[in-house]
């Protein structure tokens, strides 16, 4: 392929289908992967010990679409007491393929073609494919790195329409790493309420808090409770990516219309993974704990090479990555992710992936042991002082 | 066997047996090798190459890797490749007498379902049916061949209504998961995805009847060009389908024929339709 087609491919993706193009490039060239969401850690060896003795031993034959009440009674008492989440494991949970199709299912059990969900931005960009593919609008509500990339009530109030049906909650943010602080997200859930909108929570970073932070859901609060559906997952608290699984969570007129879609999509979640689960959610919590500790001292290890690339960032509080502005070297981040990939064989995400305003952005994540992660940014370093020369 | 889908009942067209060793052990230890991690889209390329080989033998021809997209199971395969393939206000055209499956995956977004009237003995369309107005107002038709109702199937001459559907700009999704019951498919109408910008697409489970089925383990194999969007929304929809399924199948795909017919011949396993 010429250089110019190269251009032409790059330009015409977006969103979840350019970032699969970088994963696809970054796997061709053996690159240092910053990018991906995808933690280094495998699976702890108690699970998939789990998921061996219930290959041999289970009737893996017996789950409903929603999933086995095993497991959805272990989420309950997770959310319980980890989310102050109050659901009955009967009607107020179903287990999905992953949080990805958790999002396509709450984004479908809330819009109609036509309808508006209020999104703050930059965000998870699945939300747009599901929105777009339920037929809703997006209604943007920007979040600036001077503010830390807080949520404005403000701007999200004045967001509101009369064709505004949810409004979207990702704390731990994914890119931005901002978290939605207790008082903020009573004022977010009072104005969902005082308009009638669904409140989507995405909790799938909630295990990863830092600084003395706290993590506070939506749904525990009394006017977020009848109101919201809350995405989790297993697979980076507990390094499952590949068995795809997740849940929701929500009061029952709304899980009723989850479990009807979950019967359309696709049926009950892979069983062995669900037997997985109850073991990543009732076994002993060592690994989890070990790993969290590692991402506090590899955030670090980015923190001071952004500081040290000149790139500024607003605090990450929470989550896996760190989301940088990188305007100072006056090139768009798609191209400069393009160059740090083809040159330095490390994949960063470009900004303007996520949300058209953070085109002058890049998010790394701290998914890597710490040696390969300092040779990542020390190989980026290089492309980059070379371009501010 | 009824599976209880919540308020949906989705009967399985066939009763299976459970997953043999080989397979959970290889299963068992790709997991603990650290196959715990997002793999392809499309699925993992051993699995995809060993499942173009194995549709190629039951219902669909010319299907290389390229073709093939590993899902959660058939109803994500229903739901996908209806939904590539259909608008929210478009409509889709599904036999009267068919798994209630494939309507609710099809409706999903609004697209109107069109339940056309079937033979009372097959539970087939007739050619009446396939060419009534209906079907012609229709963007999509939607077929099982076998039927998961009564087991008939097409035969090798329904290839001129299909040649006529593509003609006419429609897309075919048909459903084949049953063919590997039937005591020879040389008579039946088969999917052929050689064609680049073609527009039949075929689904069902993989390797069924021996256990993979609670892991939920399915294909869709389409034309290059469909095959590409189905991949993008699965990207969207799952991001992947799950590792221990996936490495299960491919252990047992080697051994699959064998065992399939030595458990057939022991009534261990039975499709619940005649065939
Ligand atoms: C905010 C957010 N939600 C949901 C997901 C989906 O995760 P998975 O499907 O791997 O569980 C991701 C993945 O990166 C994410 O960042």
């Amino acid at each position: 392929m010429s250089q110019q087609d190269k251009n032409t491919t790059k330009k015409k993706l977006t969103g979840t289908a350019l970032f699969y193009s970088l994963i696809a490039k970054a796997k061709e060239l053996d690159a240092i992967v910053l990018g991906r969401g995808d933690p280094d850690f495998d699976t702890p060896s108690n699970i998939v010990e789990a998921a061996n003795r219930a290959m041999k031993t289970k009737d893996l034959r017996s789950s409903p679409v929603e999933g086995l009440f095993e497991l959805r009674q272990a989420i309950s008492d997770r959310v319980s007491k980890i989310n102050n989440i109050d659901v009955d494991p009967n009607d107020g949970v179903v287990v999905t393929n992953g949080g990805q199709e958790a999002i396509m299912l709450m984004v479908l059990a809330t819009t109609s073609a036509g309808d508006e969900m209020i999104v703050p931005e930059p965000n998870y960009s699945t939300y747009l494919d599901a929105l777009a593919f339920a037929g809703g609008a997006k209604v943007g509500v920007p979040t600036v790195m001077e503010n830390d990339f807080a949520v404005d009530p403000t701007l999200v109030e004045q967001a509101v329409s009369d064709r505004s049906t949810s409004v979207l909650l990702v704390s731990p943010n994914n890119p931005t790493a901002s978290v939605i602080p207790t008082d903020t997200m009573e004022t977010l859930v009072d104005i969902a309420a005082k308009n009638d909108l669904v409140v989507l929570a995405d909790e799938i970073y909630d295990q990863f808090i830092y600084d003395g932070g706290v993590h506070c859901s939506p749904q525990s609060l009394a006017s977020g409770k009848d109101r919201t559906l809350t995405l989790n997952a297993f697979s980076k608290a507990y390094a499952m990516t590949g068995w795809r699984l997740g849940w929701i969570t929500g009061p029952a007129h709304l899980i009723n219309k989850v479990k009807l879609l979950k019967a359309s999509v696709s049926g009950p979640a892979n069983v062995v993974s669900q037997y997985a689960g109850i073991e990543a959610l009732t076994g002993p919590p060592d690994a989890l704990e070990d790993m969290k500790a590692r991402y506090h001292r590899r955030r670090k290890v980015v923190l001071d090479a952004f500081d040290s690339m000149g790139i500024s960032y607003g605090m990450p509080q929470g989550g896996q990555f760190i989301f940088g502005d990188v305007s100072h070297l006056g090139v768009d981040s798609v191209e400069l992710a393009a160059k740090i990939l083809d040159e330095a064989h490390v994949l960063v995400y470009p900004g303007g992936a996520f949300a058209p305003d953070s085109k002058y952005y890049v998010r790394v994540t701290f998914l890597q042991p710490e040696a390969k992660l300092k040779e990542g940014l020390e190989r980026m370093s290089k492309v980059l002082s070379k371009m501010s020369k | 066997m009824t599976n209880s889908k919540g308020s949906i009942e989705i009967v399985e067209s066939y009763m299976y047996k459970d997953l043999d060793s080989e397979s959970i052990a290889s299963s068992y230890s790709a997991l603990k090798s650290g196959q715990t991690h997002y793999v392809d889209v499309p699925g993992v390329p051993e699995v995809r190459e060993a499942a173009a080989e194995w549709v190629n033998g039951y219902g669909v021809i010319n299907a290389e890797k390229d073709n093939i997209i590993i899902t959660s199971g058939l109803q994500e395969s229903r739901f996908l490749a209806t939904q590539v393939v259909t608008s929210p206000e478009g409509q889709i055209a599904i036999p009267a007498v068919a798994n209630p499956g494939a309507s609710l995956a099809a409706s999903l977004r609004g697209c109107h379902v069109e339940n056309v009237a079937c033979d009372e003995e097959t539970g087939l369309l007739s050619s009446d049916a396939l060419e009534s107005d209906v079907v012609s107002a229709s963007q999509t038709i939607f077929l099982e061949n076998p039927s998961r109702v009564t087991g008939a199937i097409y035969s090798n001459d329904f290839s001129t209504h299909v040649n006529r559907f593509t003609d006419q700009g429609k897309h075919i999704v048909v459903d084949t998961g049953l063919s590997p019951w039937l005591s020879s498919v040389d008579n039946m109408y088969k999917v052929d995805v050689s064609s680049a910008d073609g527009s039949i697409i075929a689904i069902g489970e993989l390797w069924p009847g021996l256990g993979i089925e609670p892991q939920g383990l399915g294909f869709i194999a389409a034309p290059l060009n469909v095959a590409e969007k189905i991949v993008k929304m699965k990207q969207v929809l799952s991001i992947c389908t799950s590792t221990p399924a996936q490495f299960a199948a491919l252990e047992l795909s080697g051994s699959w024929k064998k065992m399939f017919n030595d458990s057939k011949s022991k009534n261990e396993i039975e499709a619940l339709v005649s065939l």
